[in-house]
């Protein structure tokens, strides 16, 4: 691309060319106000406040720096006086039409155009005329505070509604004076089918959509902010949390973040009760001799957990005891939990909640494609050509996915959405499958089946990467579209048509989250996605692969560093008698060979009085889908429940001893999202009270019970993990930096985005398809 | 409502299902039924696949498009400066008067809207009131009712 020089204040600037003025300045470091401009947002040119002055031969004019190209020779005056008066007759305007009630508005401190009348130094009653009178607070909904009177007009929540979020609610209605910003049919934001991600109100420069959250409570500088990894669910957000006094008051978008360059979903943006909850556990308890929680030191408590844990070993072997923990751990502490488990328990019975749903999703696509995890960042699903939505409620679920998907979508691409209900993302697409619930696997089927005896496939791509076609060929031969028909409950038309049009255009993405609602799928499920993308040739190239996500914001993470049954560190096979000696070996203590117990089957255990101690780290029971009255019984029946999180949960009635956890915004470590990529989590606060981060519990425990397993701190437990996990092998704890890599790691530590493809010999398999 | 929604999508159809021709199909709709009903503006979203919202926005910004019901008879009262002068204020006095209605309103049984315009070149005649392309000129409150009434009985 062509480079262009021009001059700004006199300094001479080099930039590319399509390059903007005030992109021009940002380079030389010359100052441009701005308001209605957003560096993660489309040009808009609303307000005109980035007035520069264009000095040609013997003339000038005044352009909008934000959007006007940058020309070769180009004068630019960025101070002159007519720009001065200018912007400062702009700002006066916007004044003359803002209640200019700083002393009583929540944004005070962090308003852009309260620092934009502060520099110029702009009289608010310059103009005096007619106002707005909009009503305050005008929006029924829990989440937002709308006061229009505010507005400038800048559109950015138009824009943040339409370009990050996809959702089209807020809108421009009205000409001139009469120009404001509202929904269609001026509808309240819930009826409109406002998704309450809450992005307008992030991008919002003024206070007109504001959080309700700690308004009037406390004063933008009062706030702390800190920046982590949301662990919500497996998307692996970046987030910026302000906090006071130990509590999250709002939650942002990293704009630096890869998985989410600055967006959020409602839960990751509103859902922090749980750490805000008068509930948290501050100290820990200890059943005393009649049966009440007495309140003791952590110390004490682990001291009587690790006693009590070492007995029941003692007694009963480590076959009588699990460990299960929740989806919001980091890496570190899922490793530690294992080691605990393996090496001082005796025992494979331990698991993270979302390990069912993980397993068939790792063996599946190991199999099939080589690495047992989604075959590219998420970025990559907005350059998609055809998009199938299959699994949970993507938006609610798997959020980022589906923007990128409706990203996709506005840049042509076609989505087919197969769910039982109407999702939100259905608007979005061009065919809705409402297939029985649980059938995704049979549609998966009839797609591979048409497209197979159609021939719509990628006969190049099949014959140079993949081996076994015939296999697939064969199993398709005996099942008929009437049999899937009967199944997904669509017609065999609706299914032709569907595969066909997603066959038409390529690179294609298959999207399916997992949902800890449904049952978990079985490997088939993953093996005929996997095999639908190689059929198309979409594995592995820029917009095609297979994003196959989980149900945990760790869930990932506690498959690689071995919190489930099956497999150990690195997905070494237990029952294998050669890897447990590679992982006995770096432990010192020998790993036991008897297979471990999945949590559902622990609770079956614990009913059948085979299971008698169980410990439980930052999860529910009551929260696991199971009946309620089961997990009662269950947790009655248990000579020792240690329950360790971070606010006192139904089950914590049930323990013996109660550890004080912490949030994982409390927490540092390391979590690996459904991307494969490593990303390090710093603390935004303090654990509450006596509470520890669960790192430091675990670690407390597995001293107790056998000293020379545990690991001095966070850095080196994780540079033992990876000694262990060939696709993590080079990574270091204290070499993670902002941007975390996708595994598998190179030897220089760099990351591999997409799943890479040989060129040499097929490296992917097709197996038989399965009703 | 059934109705509405098929001469809808037969408009829809007349101009093709796509982004392009929202503004035809709004004005041949508008033109139909004298506004834009919301069951018509809901129905060319889900057709056209565009967000509602920028449907809706569309519908706001251009004059000739209403949202609410419009009389069969538009009557136009002009409030430039001569006709200002010459006494328009007491002719929409007059209609608030006798129908209770603003500018900008519909009678209820849509037989005429009121409107205010801002000049329509015929200052010689002022104050002037414009009824389906006719001028009425020199008018006074009697007038304007008598003129109303007439309306009203030709549209019954």
């Amino acid at each position: 691309m062509a480079t262009i020089t021009l001059k700004i204040n006199g300094q001479e600037v080099q930039v590319e060319e399509g390059a903007t003025i005030l992109d021009a300045a940002k380079k030389a470091g010359v100052y441009i106000p701005t308001l209605c401009y957003h560096p993660y947002l489309p040009l808009e040119e609303a307000c005109r406040i980035c007035v520069v002055e264009d000095v040609r031969r013997g003339w000038s004019t005044l352009v909008a720096a934000c959007v006007f190209p940058a020309r070769q020779g180009m004068v630019i005056e960025t101070d002159s006086e007519k720009v001065q008066e200018s912007r400062k007759t702009i700002l006066e305007l916007l004044l003359s039409d803002h209640p200019n009630a700083c002393m009583t508005c929540q944004a005070t401190g962090d308003c852009e155009l309260q620092d934009l009348a502060y520099r110029f130094r702009v009289k608010a009653d310059a103009y005096p005329g007619e106002r707005h009178k909009h009503p305050v607070d005008s929006d029924p909904n829990p989440y937002l505070h709308i006061d229009m009177n505010k507005c400038v007009l800048c559109r950015r929540c138009i824009r943040a509604c339409h370009d990050v979020q996809g959702a089209d609610i807020w809108t421009k209605v009205g000409r001139g004076f009469e120009q404001r910003i509202s929904t269609a049919f001026e509808l309240p934001l819930q009826e409109a089918g406002c998704e309450f991600c809450g992005h307008c109100a992030d991008f919002c420069p003024v206070d007109a959509i504001g959080f309700r959250s700690g308004r009037y409570e406390m004063r933008a500088w009062q706030l702390q902010k800190g920046t982590t990894i949301c662990l919500q669910c497996p998307m692996g957000c970046g987030a910026v949390y302000d906090t006071y006094k130990g509590k999250v008051v709002t939650v942002h978008g990293d704009f630096k973040a890869p998985s989410n360059t600055g967006a959020l979903c409602k839960v990751g943006r509103f859902n922090y009760n749980f750490v805000n909850t008068p509930d948290r556990l501050q100290t820990a308890y200890v059943r005393d001799g009649s049966g009440d929680h007495a309140p003791t030191t952590v110390d004490a408590a682990l001291d009587t957990a690790a006693a009590k844990l070492a007995e029941i070993v003692e007694k009963h072997g480590g076959a009588a005891v699990g460990v299960l923990a929740g989806g919001m751990l980091t890496n570190e502490e899922y490793y530690l939990l294992q080691k605990l488990a393996r090496g001082a328990l005796k025992t494979n019975n331990v698991d993270n909640v979302a390990g069912p749903w993980q397993l068939p999703l790792y063996e599946g696509l190991s199999s099939s494609l080589g690495w047992g995890a989604m075959t590219n960042p998420l970025d990559d699903i907005a350059l998609a050509k055809s998009l199938l939505v299959l699994g949970s409620n993507t938006l609610e679920k798997h959020a980022i996915a589906a923007l990128r998907a409706r990203k996709a979508v506005r840049n042509g691409a076609v989505m087919i959405v197969a769910h039982p209900d109407r999702v939100a993302l259905t608007k979005n697409a061009e065919k809705h499958l409402a297939i029985q619930p649980g059938s995704e696997s049979s549609l998966l089927c009839g797609f591979l089946k048409v497209i197979v005896s159609e021939k719509l496939f990628d006969a190049a791509f099949v014959e140079k990467h993949t081996q076994e076609f015939d296999k697939l060929e064969r199993s398709l031969e005996k099942i008929t579209l009437k049999d899937v028909a009967e199944r997904t409950g669509l017609t065999e038309e609706a299914i032709q048509d569907a595969a066909r049009l997603y066959a038409s255009k390529r690179p294609s993405f298959l999207i399916y989250g997992a949902d800890m609602a449904q049952e978990p799928a079985n490997e088939s499920l993953y093996r005929m996605g996997a095999a639908l993308q190689m059929l198309l040739g979409s594995v592995g190239v820029p917009g095609g692969g297979f994003a196959a996500m989980g149900v945990s914001g760790n869930a990932q993470g506690a498959a690689d560093f071995g919190a489930w049954p099956k497999y150990l560190p690195g997905y070494r096979s237990v029952s294998q008698a050669a890897a447990r000696k590679t992982v006995s070996n770096l432990w010192g203590v020998e790993v036991p060979g008897e297979g471990g117990l999945s949590w559902p089957q622990m609770f079956e255990a614990i009913e059948k009085g085979e299971l008698k101690a169980l410990y439980v780290v930052g999860v529910n029971p009551f929260e696991l889908g199971l009946p309620e009255r089961a997990v009662e019984s269950a947790l009655a029946k248990l000579q020792l429940l240690v329950v360790q999180d971070c606010s006192k949960t139904k089950a914590a009635d049930y323990a013996h001893v109660v550890l004080p956890g912490a949030a994982f915004m409390e927490k540092d470590g390391t979590a690996v999202n459904c991307e494969r990529r490593v990303q390090k989590l710093t603390a935004v606060m303090a654990p509450l009270g006596d509470a520890r981060a669960d790192f430091d519990l675990i670690q407390g425990l597995l001293g107790r019970l056998k000293a020379d397993l545990a690991p001095a701190d966070r850095a080196q437990a994780f540079d033992e993990a990876v000694q262990l996990i060939k696709d993590m092998g080079p990574l270091r704890y204290a070499a993670l930096g902002e941007k975390g890599p996708c595994w598998p790691i190179r030897e220089d530590g760099s990351g591999t985005d997409r799943l890479p493809l040989s060129e040499d010999k097929p490296s992917l398999k097709f197996f038989a398809a399965r009703l | 409502m059934e109705q509405i929604l098929q001469d809808v999508d037969a408009v829809i159809d007349q101009w093709g299902a796509k982004p392009e021709s929202l503004l035809q199909i709004m004005l041949d709709v508008n033109h139909k039924f004298n506004y834009l009903p919301k069951e018509s503006l809901l129905r060319i979203s889900e057709r056209l696949r565009m967000p509602i919202s920028q449907v809706y926005s569309v519908a706001n910004f251009f004059k000739v498009f209403s949202l609410t019901p419009r009389g069969r008879t538009m009557v136009q009262v002009c409030t430039g400066t001569a006709c200002h002068v010459k006494g328009t204020p007491k002719l929409l006095d007059r209609m608030r008067q006798d129908l209770g209605l603003e500018p900008g309103q519909t009678t209820e049984d849509l037989a005429l809207t009121l409107e205010t315009v801002n000049c329509v070149g015929a200052c010689a005649s002022a104050p002037v009131v414009v009824v389906s392309g006719e001028t009425y000129s020199e008018m006074t409150p009697n007038k304007m009712a008598a003129l109303i009434k007439e309306i009203k009985a030709k549209s019954a």
